[in-house]
């Protein structure tokens, strides 16, 4: 089920206007590319949990690690909260499931003297009906 | 035509400042809470010399009769990185297992407190 949620995701980043203006399409799930350049984000799914009702299977919930790289600051501070704001609250259609309202959050931020690149992390909830 | 209820909570809401609760009853019930979550990330960690896994337990912050504040996790300085992964290596694997405890264990974590809670009550009823 996860394979769903990955090219979920990507086609709702694709679609989303403020995310392609400012990724194009460098969001990849699980790996970055070699050579890809900034800004672009990665994002893994951590966890799922199944839920139920009194009839059986009551669809699920991905925790979705939104992992953003840039070369500044600013710009990886920026493009996260682009991420973040695209997600949270979302409602409907993502892709290939139907999603319930999506939690989303900032975490933390970290730099790669060596790489001199950027790191900032977005927290994503995804309740599912699949 | 739609049902009416009527429920008077005065008499419970009597009994229940007649438990008279205070800081180690909190603690009690606060505790088993932390049980599970303690239990459910030591199940997921990842092991190799089991520092990290050995290190996961509940931190109590603050306590009182009226509030516990208790960190619960690991205590290991790499711990993040496996929770989050290495910035030096991005597409080094992760391994979390803080996050999906508290995102799968979240309904155990409720039942285990209101579970406690409920038999604290039970044994300070007034007869």
């Amino acid at each position: 089920m996860a394979a769903i949620i990955e090219t979920s995701i990507v086609s709702f980043c694709n679609a989303t206007g403020t995310i392609l203006a400012a990724f194009g399409h460098r969001i990849t799930p699980n790996t970055i590319p070699d050579g890809q350049t900034y800004p672009h984000a990665r994002f893994r799914v951590i966890g799922t949990d199944q839920r139920y009702h009194t009839t059986g299977e009551g669809g699920r919930k991905y925790l979705v690690q939104f992992d953003v790289y840039d070369d500044d600051e600013a710009g990886a501070q920026a493009n996260a909260e682009i991420v973040r704001s695209a997600f949270s609250a979302r409602q409907g259609t993502m892709g290939a499931v139907t999603t319930g309202q999506v939690k989303a959050r900032l975490v933390t931020t970290n730099r790669n003297p060596d790489a001199n690149n950027f790191w900032r992390i977005v927290e994503i909830e995804i309740p599912t009906n699949d | 035509m739609k049902p009416n209820f009527s429920v008077d909570p005065s008499q419970l809401k009597a009994a229940l400042l007649e438990v008279k609760l205070n800081s180690p009853m909190l603690l009690q019930v606060e505790g088993a809470g932390a049980k599970v979550l303690v239990n459910g990330m030591r199940m997921r960690v990842p092991v190799d010399t089991a520092a990290t896994k050995n290190s996961i337990m509940s931190h109590l912050v603050e306590y009182s009769d009226i509030i516990v504040v208790d960190d619960v996790g690991p205590e290991t300085e790499y711990a993040p990185s496996i929770e989050y992964g290495i910035e030096e290596k991005p597409n080094y694997p992760i391994q979390p297992f803080i996050r999906p405890t508290a995102t799968n264990d979240f309904g155990s974590v409720i039942n285990a407190i209101g579970y406690a809670f409920a038999q604290l009550v039970i044994s300070r009823w007034p007869r």
